[in-house]
C-alpha cells in the first residue's frame, strides 16, 4: 500500500489526508535517545545474550557481518570500546540484541534495554558518516536495522540510503577489484540495504534512491562468510553450512520476491475513455507468476497452500515469505473488490476474483499474524507498509 | 515500483492499483469488501474471524509507534460496530445485520 494514496483511504472513510498526516505524524515525532544512567558499563553476561539473541533472532534476516565478527567483538572488548567503526558496529549490534532478547517486543521499547549501547554508539556516528570503507557502510546498515526494529521507518529508511550511497562509492571507485571476498561481502550487504530502502520508500513516500534501477546488474549473494555466534566453535561445520545455506536461500527468495513486486502487481484494464476494469487473465497471469516463484523454492522454505494448514512452521523464513505470497494473491484479486464496489454489480468473473480475495486475505493474516511474532525486524512494514 | 511511481505522479492512482500487502491495507480492503451487500455473502465467516484478530492484535501490539498508534486506532473504529463473534447467528445473515459506520 502507498500510504499516501488518496483515493483508497478516501474510499476507505480514513480521509484523503490520512497517509500524508500519518507520514507527518513519523516527521515531526522527536527521537529522543534514551535515558541512561551516563555511564557505560559492560555486563559481559548481559552482553553475550544480546550477541546470541543478534545472531538468532535479527542476523538471519540481515546478514551483514562476516565469519570473523567475533574477532572484532573481542577485540573491542579489549580495546575498552575506543571511539572507531569497529565499536560502532559492535554496540549497534548489542542495542539491536538487548531489544531481540525481551519476551515482549512492546516491552523492550519500554525498557529500552539498548539505551547504553546505542547511546554511546551514536556519538560516534559522524565517523561511519564520513568514512569510506565497507566497515562504515556495514555500520550504517546496522544503525537502520536497529532503528527499523524501534519501529522508526523514517530513520532506518535515511540509514539504508546512505549505507546504498556509500557502497556504490566503493563500487564505483574499484574498492574490490582484488579482493574477491570483500567484493562478496558487500554484495550482501549492498543488498541487505537495498532490502530495507525497498520496503520503506514507497509508503512512506520517500525520495527514491534508483538503486533498484540497476538492481539486476549486482550479482546475487552467496552463503560463505556468514558470522553466527557459534562460528568458530566446535559445532560441526555441516551445521554452519546449512545454517549459512539456509540464510542465502531465504535471501535470494526474498531478492527474487521483490523483483515481482516491482513489475506489475494490478490486474487491470485501462479503455480508450480511461474506464479501468478488472482484468482476471492478468490475474490468472499473474498468480501462475507467483506459483512459478514458489515452485523454486527449496524444501526448508516450503509452505503448505493446502487450507486448513495450522502446523508449527518450519522456519520464520517461512512465515514471511508465506505472508508475501498471500499479500500477492490479495492484490492480485483485490481490483474485483473494487469494481463491485463501483459499479454496484457483480458479474461471474468479479464473483470469482472477489471470493479469491476473501480466501486470500484469511490465509495472509493467518499468516501475517504469525510473521509478526518471529520476524522482528521487520514488524513495521508487516503492519503498515 | 516504477509503473506505479508514474502512475502516481501523474494524479491517476487508484484504488485498483494498489499492491495491498500490509495487515492495516489489507483488511481495510476486507473490511470494505465485507461492508459490500453485494460482496459480504462471499466472504466467509473466517474473514470476520479474521478482521477480529485484527483489530485486536494492533490494540495490543502498536503503542510504541507514532503511526501504528494511529492505524490501530483507526482499525478500531472502523470496526466498532463489528458484531461479537457469539452474537453471530450464520455467515449470510451476519452479513446482513453489520452496519458500517462507513456507509450509515
Amino acid at each position: 500500500m502507498k500510504l499516501q494514496t488518496s483515493a483508497f483511504t478516501r474510499l476507505a472513510g480514513l480521509g484523503e489526508n490520512y497517509g500524508n498526516e500519518i507520514i507527518r505524524l513519523e516527521q515531526s515525532t522527536p527521537l529522543h535517545a534514551a535515558s541512561t544512567n551516563g555511564v557505560f558499563v559492560l555486563n559481559q553476561p548481559s552482553a553475550m545474550a544480546s550477541l546470541q539473541a543478534f545472531s538468532t533472532k535479527i542476523h538471519p534476516w540481515y546478514p551483514i557481518l562476516e565469519s570473523r565478527f567475533t574477532e572484532c567483538i573481542s577485540s573491542v572488548w579489549s580495546n575498552s570500546f575506543e571511539r572507531s567503526p569497529d565499536t560502532f558496529l559492535v554496540l549497534m549490534v548489542l542495542a539491536s540484541g538487548s531489544i531481540a532478547q525481551e519476551v515482549s517486543h512492546a516491552e523492550a521499547l519500554d525498557r529500552r534495554p539498548d539505551a547504553m549501547y546505542s547511546n554511546l554508539a551514536l556519538d560516534m556516528l559522524q565517523i561511519v558518516v564520513l568514512e569510506q570503507s565497507l566497515r562504515c557502510m556495514q555500520c550504517l546498515v546496522a544503525a537502520s536495522i536497529y532503528y527499523y526494529l524501534l519501529l522508526k521507518p523514517l530513520q532506518a529508511h535515511d540509514l539504508a540510503v546512505l549505507a546504498i550511497k556509500k557502497g556504490q562509492q566503493l563500487h564505483i571507485n574499484g574498492a574490490f577489484q582484488n579482493d574477491q571476498a570483500g567484493y562478496e561481502h558487500w554484495i550482501r550487504v549492498y543488498r541487505i540495504a537495498l532490502l530495507i530502502e525497498g520496503e520503506l520508500v514507497i509508503p512512506l513516500n520517500l525520495v527514491d534512491s534508483n538503486a533498484w534501477e540497476t538492481e539486476e546488474e549486482i550479482p546475487l549473494p552467496t552463503g560463505t562468510d556468514i558470522w553466527s555466534m557459534e562460528n568458530g566453535s566446535d559445532m560441526e561445520e555441516t551445521v554452519e553450512g546449512s545454517r549459512s545455506d539456509n540464510i542465502v536461500t531465504y535471501l535470494l527468495a526474498e531478492i527474487s520476491m521483490r523483483r515481482i513486486l516491482r513489475r506489475n502487481t494490478s490486474a487491470i484494464t485501462i479503455s480508450i475513455d480511461g474506464t479501468i476494469n478488472y482484468a482476471p487473465l492478468i490475474a490468472q497471469e499473474l498468480e501462475v507468476q507467483v506459483d512459478k516463484w514458489y515452485s523454486f523454492l527449496p524444501e526448508p522454505l516450503r509452505f503448505s497452500l493446502a487450507p486448513n494448514d495450522f502446523g508449527v512452521d518450519k522456519s520464520p523464513f517461512v512465515s514471511f515469505l508465506r505472508t508475501q505470497y498471500w499479500a500477492c494473491m490479495v492484490s492480485f484479486y483485490w481490483p474485483a473488490v473494487v469494481q463491485v464496489m463501483e459499479t454496484h454489480a457483480l458479474t461471474e468473473s468479479t464473483m470469482n476474483g472477489s471470493r479469491a480475495y476473501f480466501h486470500s486475505y484469511n490465509r495472509f493474516i493467518n499468516s501475517a499474524i504469525k510473521a509478526l511474532k518471529v520476524c522482528l525486524p521487520n514488524k513495521w512494514t508487516i503492519y503498515a507498509r | 515500483m516504477r509503473g506505479e511511481s508514474v502512475l502516481y505522479h501523474c494524479g491517476q492512482w487508484g484504488p485498483h492499483h494498489l499492491m495491498l500487502d500490509s495487515i492495516f491495507a489489507i483488511s481495510i480492503g476486507a473490511h470494505l469488501g465485507v461492508s459490500n451487500p453485494l460482496l459480504a455473502p462471499i466472504a466467509s465467516s473466517q474473514t470476520w474471524d479474521m478482521l477480529a484478530l485484527v483489530r485486536d492484535t494492533f490494540k495490543d501490539n502498536c503503542q510504541q509507534s507514532p503511526s501504528l498508534s494511529v492505524m490501530a486506532e483507526s482499525i478500531r473504529k472502523l470496526l466498532r460496530t463489528f458484531p461479537d463473534r457469539d452474537n453471530r447467528v450464520a455467515d449470510r445473515g451476519m452479513a446482513a445485520q453489520y452496519k458500517s459506520p462507513n456507509t450509515h
